[in-house]
């Protein structure tokens, strides 16, 4: 083949390639010029390698063809420069067009301007000589130059409107220069044998798909389909085995071997098949779609990292994660409108930088962009009207953000800014992209802030809008997991006689307090600690990393807040509102989470027993005691009801009531022995009476039965321990009494009754209680049982410690047993 | 991006978005930019110095409740605040400070503080001026950088020295003569001087008060032929103009044939501002060959509104300030009812045909709130629901103040000043703004003379009137140099019978408003003697 040949048939292939992606390519004017123009040029290409070829019908036929090809191409060339530049046609351009595109047809009849050319034989090589050429060709000529000045004075027009389009349509320029250059060299004698017009042709086809390219008019990475794959790879084997048949099978046709070399054919024929599909397969497809691929696999991993998400922070988190890795974003940030106000703060960014600042968008904009889903540039959001009316400091603080893209996300809740790499430009795809992400994060974020709004209120007393118990209880949990070293504070506030001043000034007058109340709490804890409502009238404060002395403090300005509460109402003076206050501090004053509960409550009951409107900071051991109350007499007028409850234990069951009385005298004395104060001696004494109240309830033929118990009566048995409770939560102000009776029967390894809790966990009365009330049980003579040894029951008591017994109480009861064994006998 | 950058690299119907955006909106979006921007200048200017002074520390949810709380003011309510010129006491820094005169007659000044978003508001709105003055028709406009530009207004510190410093900082524009030299020049000699450059490279804007323009281009063929290029080499003209020069004096010389402006320039925008100018529009688009944009600005309102490209009635910019406007039956109520605080509606509550007197609350930090401008304006067409704003046309100035051609301001109290120091007996006056025959505006002054003082002297209307236009002179700093520049004196006296003023008291059982009052009233004055007899 002729390099003219071969220039030839790489341009028309090239043409039928780029129109076989018409079948597939998105339609609009502009592709729907660009691919006739691709048609003509393709038209004019292949009559000329036709005619140079001496193909059938002959080459007077296509000579005829590569003419109308060659005038249809630079009509088509010029419709589709005035679509991309978007001017109309004017219907003078329509008539010059129409009239190039008759002129060719006319010239079949006689060669009206230009003969068909005459075939000279130049030492084997064909030429085709244009020797008849009429004065008429002037005719096309002047037309064509009439259409092209027309384009360029409109061209003019257009470039005095708008300055700015002709920088983007230097390519077209370039490519249509070319074309025309082409056409103008050919006459010349050294390109004779050397198609110049049809490689300008190509090359200006080339520019022109560039530039739509460039303009994201035009996307190839539909080319890198399966199906595309198979047709070039068989168009490009079938070239291949021709060019084989060419050089060795037509010398061999006759030959013996025509078998073997038509195996040959085969093998070769399949193994370019083979070769060019992995090809395109390995290297084609993956370069072509490298960013579709990337796009697509990171919009996969988005949406699965999202969908189930119910935590706006972690999607936020995500999308920044997202955005932060495309090399055309340099910093990407997430704000979060502050409830209530026109600013959002900056929550989470790529760079620190910008965190926690805060920027101040308008209804006006946040209107617009809560309307428009999807990324604006802030310069195309500076131009707009409404803009016009943004306040200064809006605008100043997105200038000074200095960031070129903005997103509102569910309703303008959450604002993503974008900022570009300088001198980096999004494309339509990138922006297809990032709005893909931002849909789906949308969505996500929407369905999150739902239910955090869900779980919020869930977790807020409707009264007061402080936090409900249930918030408290989480939060508690939280606040222990990492308190190693800093303390917690906890404050248990009791509101004194508020059922009375319900009675006297009515629900709603409550009502009123006790939101007064959540407030006052709520501000002198704010930036401290958090409130929550713990019961009806009961507030609870936790006070992470806060002591004893600044709780305390925080306390007073509470109370002294809550004394002048009600005292100036503008209707009638109501009665002074006083609160019994507990407060308790870890690790300080208590050695568990639990405890620490305890403690406060314990505190209130104390501050209540003595006389209400005080505060207390409990400590369970000794030393701690901080408060000025007489403990002497703080349960004092529980120990008639104690003791009533201890005489009809005796009636229904003398050996409990001995029992009884013995656990109290044990743990009265394990109690002193680990020093704890005189308060939770004297709850741990009452405990002990009470702890098996509830066997009044156990028949006496389980009760008493001799022998050991069937697993039915045994789960009767246990039933004595929330009999126990029944009977004292019934009771008058007993109730401090329950953590110890409940967990007596509780093992340390937690494989007691009825809670099955361990550690810890138990209280700590109610780990004394369980020690004692085991030891006297070993001890006594039953009728289903004999009396123990003391040694024998201390060696059972320390092969127990840690599983059944608390291990540092089976040491201190060891000691107390030691020292106190002649008594006890 | 200014101006000039603008117009290399966008097209023309985006420069116009961004500048004549405000052409673009209907009511309803210009009433939400009032509301939006209105928020903004009540939460600084309610946090400022000046705000406490005047509210105290109160605070205002809404810009509906500050319009019920916040009582009218006017400048007197300012003055001592804003003469300190102590920017602590203002809503946002100020950049600089234009000033006035305040009242005519007393001789002191009024200032107002401009903050920089103020200036840039100002600055993008006179750009949008600038571009319409040029235009026919929406997305079309001429106006490139190095366009020629004679301007016929006062320097900085006056708001009409604003324009070039910032069309300065939005696209390159050849002043006649250029600025430097004209600060260090009159105001006629400057306009002289423009005039002569222009007549040699010709002239694209032209931008003066309209009383002004009127004068000079009047004047211009007697201009024209004296002036000769004795001073100048013809090689210092374009060719083009010294031909259309050189025709229309041949033409003069030959059949007498008036040479207009027109004649000679080819303007491409012409601006003019102040009052009065309806009576000279006419006129002067006949003398230009294009018509003149009437401009509305004032030193406390700043830049406020403009005529469209269809030169059919002003339009106001959205961003400059919040306009309320008080109706006639109002402003009646008011003068009517002592301690009367007048109601104000908002521009979609106007009514087409109505006349109103404007209030103004400064956008973008301005200090001015509530504010009494003391202007006119008509609404022509308020079309709710349309995506065009209200036309609205400048009346005058209120009636308790009389301007002529924008410069001077007549007050009853300056007045009483003129004739206590001129000696002047009398035992009443009255003085209007009247039309000429020609349809030009002019003072008249009624003045009833006590007995002894025209018994003891000469007096006749012209003693009187140049007493009178003395003293206004001395006075009026202002109304010297309308007469100056004007070259026109428009101050007209009349003297009544004795005894005109006790016969119309004594028959219409009231006293006559003295600045411009009803026009039947003056003609009841004026024959009320005649009746009797």
């Amino acid at each position: 083949m002729s390099i003219q040949e071969y220039i030839s048939s790489f341009a028309m292939l090239f043409y039928l390639f780029i129109l076989l992606l018409y079948v597939k390519s998105e339609k609009n004017q502009l592709l729907n010029s660009f691919f006739l123009m691709i048609g003509s040029l393709f038209v004019w290409t292949s009559g000329s390698f036709l005619m140079r070829g001496l193909a059938n019908p002959g080459y007077i036929f296509w000579f005829h063809i590569s003419l109308l090809g060659l005038f249809l191409s630079i009509i088509s060339i010029y419709n589709f420069l005035m679509d991309y530049v978007g001017i109309k046609k004017t219907i003078f351009e329509m008539i010059l067009m129409g009239i190039l595109i008759l002129l060719p047809l006319v010239n079949i009849e006689d060669g009206w301007f230009i003969k068909s050319p005459v075939m000279v034989n130049d030492h084997g090589n064909i030429i085709m000589i244009y020797e008849d050429i009429s004065e008429l060709i002037l005719i096309p000529i002047c037309l064509g130059l009439l259409l092209a000045l027309s384009g360029m004075i409109r061209i003019g027009k257009k470039y005095k409107e708008d300055k700015k389009f002709i920088s983007q349509s230097k390519p077209i320029f370039l490519g249509i220069a070319f074309f025309v250059l082409g056409n103008l060299l050919v006459v010349l004698p050294i390109f004779k044998s050397f198609p110049i017009d049809i490689l300008f042709g190509l090359v200006n086809a080339i520019i022109l798909i560039y530039a739509l390219i460039r303009k994201d008019v035009l996307n190839f990475t539909f080319i890198a389909s399966d199906a595309n794959g198979y047709f070039v790879s068989v168009l490009l084997s079938i070239i291949i085995a021709n060019r084989y048949i060419g050089r060795h099978i037509i010398e061999t046709i006759n030959t013996e071997n025509l078998q073997s070399q038509l195996t040959m054919l085969l093998v070769i024929f399949l193994s370019s098949l083979i070769f060019i599909q992995l090809i395109w397969k390995k290297i084609v497809i993956p370069v072509v779609k490298h960013e579709a691929i990337y796009f697509n696999e990171c919009l996969n991993e988005f949406s699965a990292k999202v969908a189930y998400n119910l935590n706006t922070n972690s999607i936020i988190h995500e999308v920044i994660e997202v955005f932060s890795q495309l090399e055309f974003i340099e910093l990407v940030s997430f704000g979060k409108r502050v409830t209530s106000t026109n600013y959002y703060e900056i929550i989470e960014s790529s760079k620190f930088t910008l965190n926690n600042k805060t920027i101040m968008i308008n209804n006006g904009t946040q209107e617009f962009l809560g309307a428009n889903h999807g990324l604006v540039g802030i310069h195309e959001l500076m131009n707009l009207i409404l803009y016009k009316s943004a306040w200064e400091e809006e605008k100043l603080q997105l200038r000074t953000l200095q960031m070129d893209y903005i997103a509102g996300i569910n309703y303008t809740q959450f604002l993503l800014f974008i900022k570009v790499i300088q001198g980096k430009k999004f494309k339509i795809r990138d922006l297809e992209f990032l709005n893909s992400i931002l849909s789906i994060a949308d969505v996500s974020l929407r369905n999150a802030v739902m239910y955090e709004k869900v779980y919020l209120e869930s977790r807020i007393d409707e009264l007061t809008g402080i936090y409900n118990r249930k918030m408290f209880y989480e939060k508690y949990d939280e606040a222990f997991i990492s308190q190693e070293i800093s303390t917690t504070g906890l404050v248990l506030i009791n509101i004194d006689d508020f059922k009375l001043f319900n009675q006297l000034y009515g629900v709603q007058n409550g009502d009123s307090i006790l939101k007064e109340i959540a407030e006052i709490i709520r501000i002198e804890t704010e930036n401290k600690g958090m409130v929550f409502r713990y019961s009806g009238k009961e507030f609870i404060i936790l006070l992470p990393s806060l002591d004893v002395y600044s709780s305390k403090q925080i306390v007073e300005q509470i109370k002294s807040k809550m004394n002048k509460l009600g005292l100036y109402s503008s209707d009638f003076q109501h009665r002074t509102i006083t609160a019994s206050i507990g407060i308790s501090v870890y690790p300080l004053g208590a050695s568990s989470k639990n405890e620490l509960l305890q403690n406060v409550e314990m505190a209130v009951h104390q501050v209540k027993k003595n006389g209400k409107n005080g505060v207390m900071v409990f400590d369970t051991y000794e030393k701690g005691i901080t408060e000025d109350l007489d403990y002497s007499k703080v349960y004092e007028n529980y120990s008639a009801t104690v003791c009533a409850l201890t005489a009809a234990i005796d009636a229904k069951d003398h050996y409990t009531f001995n029992h009884s009385n013995n656990v109290a005298e044990y743990a009265v004395k394990l109690a002193k022995e680990i020093k704890l104060n005189n308060v939770v001696v004297e709850i741990v004494r009452q405990a002990s009476l009470l702890h098996d109240i509830g066997k009044i309830s156990i028949p006496e033929n389980i009760l008493n039965k001799p022998g050991a118990l069937t697993d039915s009566e045994y789960e009767i048995m246990k039933r004595h321990v929330e009999a126990s409770i029944e009977i004292i939560r019934h009771l008058p102000d007993l109730d401090y009494l329950i953590p110890a009776v409940i967990g007596h029967h509780e093992r340390y390894d937690g494989k007691g009754y009825p809670r099955k809790i361990s550690g810890e966990n138990i209280p700590l009365t109610a780990r004394i209680l369980c020690i004692c009330d085991a030891y006297d049980a070993m001890k006594s003579k039953r009728v289903y049982k004999e009396e123990i040894s003391n040694e024998k029951i201390i060696s059972i008591i320390k092969k127990e410690s840690g599983r059944h017994f608390d291990p540092i109480l089976v040491e201190a009861f060891i000691n107390v047993l030691e020292t106190s064994v002649t008594e006890f006998d | 991006m200014n101006l000039e950058n603008i117009l290399k690299h966008k097209s023309k119907s985006e420069v116009w978005n961004e500048y004549c955006w405000f052409l673009n909106i209907g009511i309803e979006e210009f009433m939400d930019i009032q509301f939006r921007l209105m928020e903004e200048q009540m939460n600084i200017w309610l946090k400022s110095g000046i705000g406490k002074i005047f509210l105290n520390d109160k605070q205002f949810v809404s810009v509906n409740e500050f319009r019920e709380k916040m009582p009218l003011t006017r400048y007197d309510d300012y003055a001592t605040l804003l003469e300190s010129k102590d920017p602590r006491l203002l809503p946002s820094e100020p950049i600089l400070w234009i000033q006035t005169t305040r009242d005519g007659a007393r001789g002191t000044n009024k200032y107002a503080p401009y903050s920089k978003g103020m200036l840039e508001t100002f600055q993008k709105n006179a750009i949008a001026c600038l571009l319409i003055s040029t235009s026919n028709d929406k997305n079309s406009f001429d106006v490139k950088a190095g366009d020629k530009v004679l301007y016929a207004l006062a320097p900085l510190p006056y708001a009409t020295g604003l324009m070039p410093v910032l069309f300065g900082n939005e696209i390159h524009l050849e002043y006649l003569p250029d600025v430097k030299t004209a600060q260090s020049m009159g105001f006629r000699e400057r306009n002289k001087e423009g005039f002569k450059l222009a007549l040699k490279s010709n002239v694209d804007f032209l931008f003066g008060l309209g009383s002004v323009v009127y004068s000079i281009s009047q004047d211009f063929t007697s201009y024209l032929m004296n002036s000769s290029s004795k001073n100048s080499s013809v090689f210092s003209f374009k060719p083009s103009m010294l031909y259309k020069m050189l025709n229309a004096k041949r033409k003069n010389k030959k059949n007498g044939t008036q040479i207009y402006p027109k004649d000679i320039f080819d303007l491409k925008g012409f601006m003019i501002a102040g009052t009065d100018n309806k009576y000279y529009k006419d006129e002067l688009e006949k003398m230009w060959g294009i018509r003149p944009l009437e401009l509305f600005a004032g030193t406390e309102p700043t830049l406020i509104g403009t005529e469209t490209n269809s030169r059919n009635g002003l339009v106001f910019f959205p961003d400059a300030c919040f306009y309320e406007f008080i109706s006639i039956d109002e402003r009646e109520k008011e003068s009517n009812t002592y301690g009367y605080s007048p109601k104000t509606v908002l521009f979609n509550e106007l009514t087409e045909g109505e006349i109103y007197e404007i209030v103004i609350s400064v956008f973008k930090g301005g200090a001015f709130v509530r504010y009494r401008v003391g202007d006119l304006y008509k609404c022509l067409s308020n079309p709710i629901g349309k995506q065009t704003l209200p036309k609205m046309e400048y009346i005058d100035r209120v009636t308790d103040v009389i301007d002529i051609g924008g410069f001077t301001r007549i007050t009853c109290e300056g007045v009483e000043e003129i004739l206590t120091l001129s000696g002047i007996r009398y035992e009443g006056w009255i003085i209007s703004k009247e039309l000429s025959e020609s349809g030009k505006p002019f003072l008249h002054l009624y003045l009833e003379l006590k007995k002894d003082y025209s018994t003891s002297r000469i007096v006749n209307r012209e003693i009187l009137k140049t007493i009178v236009s003395v003293f206004l002179k001395f006075i009026d700093q202002d109304y010297d140099n309308l007469k100056k520049i004007t070259g026109v004196d428009p101050l007209h006296v009349s003297i009544l019978q004795i005894g005109s003023f006790d016969a119309y008291s004594s028959k219409f059982k009231r006293n006559l408003r003295k600045i411009n009052p009803a026009r039947m009233d003056i003609e009841n004055l004026l024959n009320i003697l005649k009746d009797r007899r």
